[in-house]
């Protein structure tokens, strides 16, 4: 098989490059394992959440004062614009529009009844909390307490009581995840028959907070329509995953990706390379019953660090890389993994690859070590995307500045 | 406000299986009595070790009198507790490199000892054990069993409690009033109420296990306890069927252990200061899995769930007063059999008895030999009956690995699922609240709630709300904060690979999607403490 | 535990596997792959007394969508295939509906002297209702025509062209050989197109349906003989194109993953297997496709079978159609078709089936194609009952296309 760019990975920086350097003129492949982050996250975009544990208002400014060597610094941060205006290009024209900007973080309701420092949100958890508030549980759903979070936002000073709304007679009743019933709300007839009962469980608020479940095939057409049917408000609370919002933004890019001609190879991880000097020749993928070698022109990882898979934590304290092999900083053992704290720095969250500011991964002189190779979001060292909140702000400006470096040039 | 002070005839030190045993026993004997413990039942050695129902052949060649007691009551517990049993089997293997003549002395030893045993052909104990190392020269089957030392707790003490004993957790013992010769009162701390509570009593039983040291030195008598500390690797699945030993001296990694869902590997041996010390050092969870992966090579590529220490109270009648600090050196070599003290004798101390070392397959018979002895200082004609009566719950045969799945297959609960990876249901999280268990810790204990490889991941947040939908009071989300900190402790030795993408996964959830902090929890919750429990 | 319940370990519980499963969509009788593969695999040791307590686990058709999505490299669907195994063990081995859908070669033996009027029996209703009430197969699923002639009698009377630059031998399966000797010429006339002289070798049923069913001991017997019939050609001419998806996927990886089937000669046949469109993309690749393609005036989509994508050679259909000139391809949607091979004309999974091949049929009622491609024939047979159009393996096309240039 041959391609002309291969993209590794399909979590938010994979998804974001691949579809860049389609728009940009390559012809790409993208190859996973399996799905990446954004079934799992928020279903939002964290720029820069934290700095020290404390919380950034002003995300963009912000960025000046992490360390060197951090993901935003090596891209720049027109990088970091270009790569949130992309993205609210992109999915405002799929349907899902985001609201926030660069200028101001804001805080994002969770299931847990906290506000979740972020930058963009998508419309149906970007409403107002404000005089009272309605924590609507749908009947049967596990993964929303709404006591629990109603409590957590009273503390916060705001007006909220729990309530459950029944949901009518559908072909689930026994059992049910979040993916159904929002797959039940993509349906006109199953929204106009919760409606009421919605509306009844959140009388006398002003506004519902309800879980991230209102739809997931049809954009935020359901969440809309839901909110018109019920005459409030309703916020979506960001819950474990399965991340319906992220499963919505997915599917967006899974049709961009479609249009653009860009091939998947979904389900058959990137095993290896193949070399010649300092270039990439081929990535070698698992196949069914032999290694499949694709030749490329471009490499560009976007694996994801030790969460993503992209990155093995071994028994003795030192990491690799999974694809090919670049330099991964270790640990003298494995103790050094993780903090003393679960909800503490987790140093292993930070490994990562070391690249140059053309996002090539580099040797332990420090010297680019292959040179159409890049790397992209998680995989890349210097940051730790949860204990910061900038997992997607790092995928979308690095994607950007990856599009920028590979655009196709009229002579290709 | 005071609370009244409590009388009874016996005060019960320690929430061990011998100390509950010993309540049961008297209970059954139509005495009343009441056991203190410091913090929850089976929080001591009983809850820190690998779960081995003994045949007994682990002592077959060094030790026949420990094998005999161990076949005696591998038979009885399986009589009157079988729902806390898991009828596994077990096998002794030998590897090349292990002694050929070690195997014929196990074969003699446990015939010797009562020990029914049965050599398998290489063929057969493939069949029976699919991931059993290729290279293994003999397999010897042994009727070893699994045992869930905490379901054996709750059962003797609901029998004990429906008897009119009482069981005091969360009361550490502060010291005793003593009037000459006798212990006239126990003092205790509620550690819940925070204030000091006096037992009166007529006799006192220490069964405070690898911490009776402490209590005889409280009572004012000399009694010296060997903490010899094990460390046991948890792995996320069972790779087992039954327990599979190495047909060798006893050294180190050389038992796995199957436990519901997953495999203990055991165990090392190290006299230390305190039994209170649970630390897991890195070297000894590599050594676990080295050792362990020459029985069942697939170990050495699997997923370590956890790993954690207890320490075997060992008593060693002859080591001199005050030299309990040792540390260092194998502890192997000390009996594993059980010795009943009668400090009225021994030490002047009219209405005292201790019962010390044994090992948990035998807490029955412990408890029979010293209530044996009380009984007839109290003039108590009642025989013991603790080896005919049945326990609650027995009525339900042994434990099956696969009960909890046919059950929400059965109701197709699928949908009621709080924990998935231990398959608790809603109805169960409810009950359990509803029977005044309001901490996720209690919930763990009691439901396995958190026990599996994604180590409360969904399981403890859903249980905290469920938590919050029961009661307006408390913080239900500070509560799982604490609860996750307290699973957290100690782990790092044990995560790499599988584990380490998992803890990674978790942390972005509960810190990176829910913006959880912990900030109310304090900093000492670092280390990881005795009251936590394996 | 073989190698693929180990992978369990992997499992983090992230829940992606449960957002492409089509079946835990359409039923909540199903709980999806989490809860049958990973997680009730630590409940599974072997050592109780009773059945296996897992019957839900029965409505998992191995689609195989899960450890596609899995990020971990879990196998969901193989745990699922190895532990339905063990209850049809436990039941005591298949019931006789299963044996009897399970070994299409043998119905193929004893249908065909008479096809014509087993063909006619078969697509009366009165009949199917009879055979829905004593064996359980349902009266609407798709059953395929068999025919008067195999493939192999064809082939027979097959002259090899002269001229030929390379040998290729033709695993073609029980659905060439007894239902659609058509495809089977297709393949033939396409690779020689190419170039390739075609053998064919010796072989019986890869024995797949038996294994799906469960009935593993039975699926060793027929995977061991095909095995030692496909040997020789693995070595010589070393490459063995199959044109059935599924049957293909279980020669390159089943007998290995599920069967533990790990030997030398097991080994060296699976190496050698090729999907029939993915050999023909890798000519092209060398650049020794023949692209001499007349055009095909025609819209069609592609459905790529959801066993397909197990093969991990991307979609080299897609690649070979967008070389046909004026053939404008739209490509399905949907992960699985529903059928997924004989769990759709079970009678109690009939309906899942369609519920779940429910986005496919949709998309194809919006779109209005004038034909449908598909490689795998029992996707194909339910594809065409259900929406009533011709459904076709990508080699027809290509040849088609070949032909008329």
């Amino acid at each position: 098989m041959r391609a002309d760019v291969v993209v590794v990975g399909t979590g938010p920086a994979g998804l974001a490059s691949a579809t860049r350097l389609a728009e940009a003129g390559r012809q790409v492949l993208l190859l996973a394992r399996g799905n990446g982050f954004t079934h799992w996250g928020a279903g939002s975009v964290d720029v820069l959440g934290r700095i020290g544990g404390e919380p950034v208002e002003r995300p963009l400014e912000a960025v000046d004062r992490l360390p060197e060597g951090h993901p935003y610094h090596l891209v720049g941060q027109a990088a970091v614009r270009d790569g949130l205006d992309w993205f609210s290009r992109f999915t405002a024209a799929a349907g899902l529009a985001h609201h926030g900007d660069l200028e101001h973080n804001r805080g994002q309701v969770t299931a847990f009844g906290t506000l979740r420092p972020t930058c963009l949100v998508p419309e149906p958890a970007a409403g107002e909390l404000g005089g009272r508030v309605a924590v609507v549980n749908f009947a049967g759903f596990r993964d929303f307490s709404p006591a629990l979070c109603a409590q957590r936002l009273r503390q916060a000073g705001i007006d909220a009581t729990p309530a459950s709304a029944p949901l009518p007679a559908w072909d689930h009743d026994r059992y049910f995840t979040g993916v159904e019933l929002a797959r039940a709300i993509d349906d006109a007839g199953f929204r106009r028959r919760l409606a009421p009962g919605l509306a009844r469980a959140a009388a006398g608020a002003d506004v519902a907070v309800v879980p991230a479940v209102l739809g997931v095939g049809r954009g935020h057409e359901p969440w809309a329509d839901l909110q018109s049917l019920v005459g409030m408000p309703l916020v979506e609370a960001a819950t474990t995953p399965p991340s319906i919002p992220g499963l919505r933004l997915f599917a967006a890019y899974r049709a961009r990706l479609e249009q653009l001609g860009v091939r998947w190879q979904f389900g058959f991880p990137a095993v290896g390379v193949e070399r010649d000097g300092d270039r990439v020749t081929a990535v070698r993928s698992e196949g069914a019953s032999r290694v499949q070698a694709t030749r490329c022109q471009e490499l560009v990882l976007a694996t994801g660090g030790v969460a993503g898979n992209g990155i093995e934590a071994n028994r003795d304290g030192t990491l690799t890389e999974r694809v090919a092999g670049l330099p991964v900083d270790g640990f003298g053992d494995r103790l050094g993994f993780l903090g003393t704290r679960f909800l503490g720095d987790q140093p292993l969250a930070a490994a990562g690859v070391r690249v140059d500011g053309e996002l090539r991964p580099l040797d332990a002189s420090g010297a680019p070590l292959l040179a159409n190779v890049r790397c992209v979001g998680g995989l890349l060292a210097g940051h730790d995307p949860t204990v910061e909140g900038s997992r997607e702000g790092v995928a979308l400006a690095t994607a950007a500045r990856v599009a920028d470096l590979l655009a196709a040039t009229p002579a290709r | 406000m005071t609370t009244p002070p409590l009388e009874t005839d016996v005060v019960v030190v320690g929430g061990g299986v011998t100390g509950v045993a010993v309540l049961r026993d008297l209970a059954l004997r139509g005495v009343h009595a009441i056991l203190v413990e410091r913090f929850d039942l089976g929080t001591g050695t009983s809850g820190r070790w690998h779960g081995l129902l003994h045949s007994g052949a682990r002592y077959a060649v060094r030790d026949q009198e420990s094998a005999r007691e161990c076949i005696e009551e591998n038979t009885t517990l399986r009589r009157i507790a079988p729902h806390t049993i898991e009828d596994s089997g077990g096998l002794f293997v030998l590897l090349p490199g292990d002694d050929e003549a070690y195997a014929a002395q196990f074969v003699e030893g446990c015939r010797a000892s009562g020990i029914p045993t049965e050599e398998l052909s290489t063929a057969a104990a493939h069949r029976r054990e699919p991931l059993l190392a290729p290279d293994v020269r003999l397999a010897f089957a042994v009727p070893d069993g699994g045992i869930d030392s905490w379901a054996l707790l709750r059962s003797m003490a609901a029998d004990a409690e429906a008897r009119g004993c009482q069981v005091l957790v969360r009361h550490p013992i502060v010291g005793v009033e003593r009037t000459g010769d006798r212990i006239t009162a126990v003092r205790v701390h509620d550690a819940v109420a925070g204030q000091d509570r006096t037992i009166g009593c007529q006799w006192v039983v220490n069964a405070a296990g690898a911490w009776a040291g402490d209590v005889g030195r409280m009572a004012g008598v000399p009694l010296t306890m060997i903490a010899g500390k094990g460390v046991m690797v948890v792995m996320a699945s069972r790779y087992v069927r039954g327990v599979v030993n190495a047909c060798r001296k006893p050294a180190d990694g050389d038992i796995i252990v199957p436990q519901h869902q997953v495999a203990i590997l055991g165990t090392t041996s190290e006299q230390v200061p305190s039994a209170d010390d649970i630390s897991v050092p890195p070297a000894d969870v590599d050594r676990m899995i080295d050792m362990c992966a020459q029985m069942v090579p697939a170990i050495a590529s699997g997923r370590v769930l956890r790993a954690f220490a207890g320490s075997r109270p060992l008593y060693r009648p002859e080591a001199p007063a005050g030299n309990g600090g040792a540390s260092g050196g194998d502890t192997r070599e000390v009996s594993r059999t059980f010795t009943v003290l009668d400090h009225a004798s021994r030490d002047g101390l009219d209405n005292m008895f201790s019962i010390v070392g044994g090992k948990l397959t035998t807490c029955r018979q412990m408890a029979e030999a010293v209530v044996d002895r009380l009984a007839e200082r109290m003039g108590v004609t009642e025989p013991c009956r603790t080896a005919t009566e049945v326990l609650p719950g027995a009525d339900h045969g042994h434990h099956e690995l696969a009960a909890p799945l046919a059950r929400v297959e059965q109701d197709q609960a699928y949908g009621e699922l709080i924990c998935e990876c231990e398959l608790v249901t809603r109805g169960q999280v409810r009950e359990a609240v509803a029977s005044g268990l309001t901490e996720l810790e209690d919930l763990r204990r009691k439901l396995r709630l958190g026990y599996g490889p994604c180590q409360a991941a969904f399981c403890a947040w859903r249980a905290a709300g469920m938590l919050a939908e029961g009661s307006e009071e408390g913080d239900p989300v500070a509560g799982l904060e604490r609860f996750l900190e307290e699973r957290w402790r100690g782990q790092q030795s044990t995560i790499w690979g599988d584990q380490a993408r998992q803890a990674l996964l978790n942390h972005a959830i509960y810190r990176g999607i829910f913006d959880l902090r912990g900030d109310g929890v304090p900093d000492e919750a670092a280390a990881v403490s005795p009251e936590d429990g394996a | 535990m073989l190698h693929v319940e180990q992978t369990a370990d992997h499992c983090i519980k992230c829940n992606v596997c449960n957002t492409v499963c089509p079946v835990s969509a359409v039923t909540d009788l199903f709980p999806g792959p989490k809860y049958e593969g990973p997680q009730g695999q630590r409940f599974r040791a072997g050592i109780d007394t009773g059945d296996s307590p897992d019957k839900s686990l029965d409505y998992c058709s191995a689609c195989g969508l899960c450890t596609q999505a899995c990020p971990e490299g879990v196998m969901v669907a193989e745990i699922n295939q190895v532990a339905r195994s063990r209850l049809v063990t436990d039941r005591g081995g298949l019931k006789l509906r299963d044996q009897i859908i399970s070994r299409p070669s043998l119905m193929g033996l004893m249908a065909r002297p008479v096809a014509p009027v087993a063909n006619a029996v078969m697509a009366a209703k009165p009949v199917r209702v009879l055979v829905e009430k004593a064996m359980g197969v349902h009266r609407g699923a798709a059953m395929p025509k068999f025919s008067a002639m195999t493939l192999r009698s064809w082939a027979r009377s097959h002259r090899d062209p002269a001229g030929t630059t390379r040998t290729v031998a033709y695993f073609h399966g029980c659905a060439a050989q007894e239902f659609e000797p058509e495809v089977g010429a297709a393949v033939v006339r396409v690779l020689e197109r190419n170039g390739a002289r075609v053998t064919f070798p010796k072989q019986g049923c890869c024995g797949l349906p038996l294994v799906s069913n469960g009935d593993f001991d039975a699926g060793r017997s027929y995977a061991t003989r095909l095995v030692r019939q496909l040997r020789g050609s693995a070595d010589d001419p070393g490459v063995i194109v199959a044109n059935s998806t599924s049957c293909g996927m279980t020669l390159k990886a089943k007998y290995r993953e599920l069967l533990g089937l790990d030997d030398a000669d097991t080994r060296a046949v699976s190496q050698a297997v090729y999907d029939i469109c993915e050999y023909l993309v890798g000519l092209d690749d060398d650049g020794s496709l023949n692209r001499s393609f007349a055009p095909i005036r025609a819209r069609a989509l592609y459905h790529p079978p959801c066993q397909l994508m197990a093969h991990g050679v991307g979609l080299p259909a897609l690649d070979l159609l967008a070389l046909v000139p004026g053939l404008e391809i739209e490509r399905s949607r949907a992960g699985c078709c529903g059928t997924a091979g004989t769990y759709g004309v079970k009678v109690e999974k009939y309906q899942i089936a369609m519920d779940v091949g429910q986005t496919l049929f949709d998309q194809v009622a919006a779109s209005r194609p004038d034909f449908i491609v598909c490689d795998s024939e029992t996707c194909r047979w339910h594809i065409a009952k259900s929406t009533g159009l011709p459904v076709y393996h990508p080699v027809q096309v290509l040849d088609r296309a070949y032909a008329t240039a």
